[in-house]
């Protein structure tokens, strides 16, 4: 389990991370969210010691990287910034890495070729693309064949193809019994991939939660004309309904909480007449966008 | 430990930086050793008692220690890039990754550059040997490779170029951006010190401390060169000992190491 414990990152004034808590579990892949500059890369460098916390720790099964032996046979991880020499070629890459992995030449080539890049192993990096960059990124962290995943934006650059082709690959990684982290700044970007997600703003947690859970926290929004809206605006107090002009339609309203079906209901037993009613389910991303809702930007 | 090491001399191998400086160290110091082969040549022919000059000291360990008195540039700025590629193109990011206790990278940076600046050595002394001394081999001078001398010289020569390496790693940590840090080194052992080296010369007084500047104690290593023959000129001989060169040379090298390291190297990577 990796486990997040109060952490707090303090550059100058800005509280970039704010006393975050949270755990991520085995055989599931986790989506960790929020808006640019919510704190999400810093927390993972903050993780894999590249980053020193104001205050706070982050342990993997109980150990802090830095005290973890070969600490990449535990913990892959690939940041969003591009790490590599440009006149050094993809193979040459991973073969820098692996003695302090303990992975051997042919683990190096294994790897290239399970994240499709066996064909430009002996490239140099100079002539890759942003998708193959990320692939290669992919390649390093699965070098030790870790049970610990923290991949920063791993989309980034990827065509459709090869964003389906990573989501079953952490599907897969994640049915292995593995812990998989990956951030992104969009739910939907990640949503058929992830079980749980966790959803920051500003440094601070915002939302932590299974993602099915995530879907009951949908609100749902009708939009109503009627004959009467005085009457409308009775009902809607006596049922505790809120209760907005639709700005966009002069004399409708947008209710949420009811069903437009208890809405019809009500209107009909108090004899108003409904010229429109339509019921809108909320989607995830609106959901996210609601939870991080002016909390986004750059700070 | 070893696994750093060996994840270092990767590095070093598997970019076009260390053949290419390798290349110009060779090509470079085997031009100015030829040419300064036909100077000498010319400079005793012209001389009144120049068979008697030459037969004071011998041409040719001279001509070899160039390698390290006028090639010390090369290793120094391989061993400063060896460090200061990794912030540039962020790829002290995986490194800290793979080894995050940061003081075994730094140990394994300069351990390392030892073997790198062992290469540097062996071919800068080749190219002087080759081309300096074929030349004096044209002109009717002996190579001297026959003798003891000549061998001291050429060990000494290399000994300080793998200390000139260890330098430029520990400049590296010390400056972290590629840019600044061969600018920095540059001026100082180009511009800076030769300047001090000259004021005894003009000032016709000796000032011992300038046998401890960089260039001083590394020319001390070979037994003279031309920053130590500046300064001395105006009086009193300045240069240190081989020992004394060493240390100095290594000291400059180490502390610049442990001054970065708390300073630079152990600051967050973002
Ligand atoms: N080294 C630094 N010095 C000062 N401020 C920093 C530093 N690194 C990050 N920040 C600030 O900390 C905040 C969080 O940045 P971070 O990169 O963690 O966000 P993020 O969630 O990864 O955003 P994005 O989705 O854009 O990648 C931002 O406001 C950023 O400006
Ligand atoms: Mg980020």
């Amino acid at each position: 389990m990796l486990e997040v414990s109060h952490l707090t990152k303090q550059f100058g004034h800005l509280k970039a991370v704010d006393d975050l808590s949270f755990q991520v579990q085995p055989s599931r892949v986790t989506g960790f969210l929020g808006p640019n500059g919510a704190g999400k890369t810093t927390t993972l460098r903050m993780a894999l010691g590249l980053i020193r916390a104001t205050a706070g720790t982050v342990t993997f099964d109980g150990q802090p990287y830095h005290q973890l032996p070969k600490p990449m046979s535990h913990v892959g991880a690939a940041l969003e910034a591009s790490s590599f020499h440009p006149g050094r070629t993809a193979r040459n890459h991973l073969l820098f890495l692996a003695p302090s992995v303990g992975a051997s030449k042919q683990r190096c080539d294994e790897v290239l070729e399970l994240v499709g890049l066996g064909a430009v192993a002996k490239k140099r990096v100079k002539g890759f693309s942003l998708g193959m960059r990320g692939r290669l990124s992919l390649a390093a962290t699965l070098l030790g064949d870790p049970q610990f995943l923290l991949l920063d934006e791993p989309t980034n650059g990827l065509d459709p193809e090869g964003i389906a082709w990573m989501r079953g690959l952490m599907r897969h990684l994640a049915s292995e019994g593995r812990t998989i982290l990956i951030s992104s700044h969009l739910l939907s970007e990640v949503q058929q991939t992830v079980d749980d997600v966790i959803i920051i703003a500003q440094g601070k947690m915002v939302h932590s939660s299974p993602l099915t859970e995530l879907d009951k926290m949908a609100v749902t929004r009708s939009i109503v004309t009627v004959s009467q809206p005085e009457t409308l605006v009775t009902i809607a107090g006596h049922f505790g309904w809120q209760l907005q002009t639709d700005p966009t339609q002069p004399d409708s309203f947008i209710i949420t909480g009811p069903s437009a079906r208890d809405i019809g209901h009500a209107c009909f037993t108090a004899g108003v007449e409904i010229y429109q009613l339509a019921q809108r389910h909320e989607g995830l991303e609106e959901i996210f966008l609601s939870l991080t809702e002016g909390r986004g930007g750059v700070r | 430990m070893i696994a750093a090491i060996v994840a270092e001399y990767r590095k070093y191998f598997s970019t076009r930086m260390w053949w290419v400086m390798l290349l110009i160290a060779f090509g470079y110091l085997a031009l100015i050793s030829a040419g300064m082969a036909f100077l000498f040549d010319f400079a005793l022919d012209q001389a009144e008692f120049g068979e008697i000059i030459s037969s004071l000291f011998e041409l040719a360990p001279v001509i070899y220690s160039m390698a390290a008195s006028i090639g010390y540039l090369f290793p120094l700025l391989v061993g400063v890039v060896s460090v200061t590629t990794e912030y540039r193109n962020q790829t002290i990011t995986p490194t800290f990754l793979a080894e995050p206790r940061r003081w075994v990278v730094l140990l394994a940076k300069l351990i390392s550059s030892v073997s790198l600046g062992l290469v540097y050595g062996v071919v800068s002394v080749l190219g002087c040997v080759l081309a300096g001394g074929g030349t004096l081999k044209l002109l009717g001078y002996p190579m001297a490779l026959g003798q003891s001398e000549t061998w001291e010289m050429i060990g000494r020569s290399v000994l300080a170029l793998v200390i000139w390496t260890i330098v430029g790693v520990g400049a590296g940590v010390l400056l972290k951006n590629q840019i600044a840090a061969i600018i920095v080194i540059l001026a100082i052992v180009q511009f800076i010190e030769p300047m001090l080296q000259m004021i005894p010369a003009i000032t016709g007084t000796s000032l011992k401390f300038l046998g401890y500047l960089p260039g001083a104690a590394g020319e001390a290593i070979v037994g003279g060169g031309m920053m130590t023959g500046m300064a001395s000129s105006g009086g009193d001989n300045i240069i240190l000992t081989m020992g004394g060169g060493i240390s100095v040379l290594l000291a400059y090298g180490l502390i610049c190491a442990v001054v970065g390291y708390f300073t630079t190297f152990r600051r967050d990577v973002s």
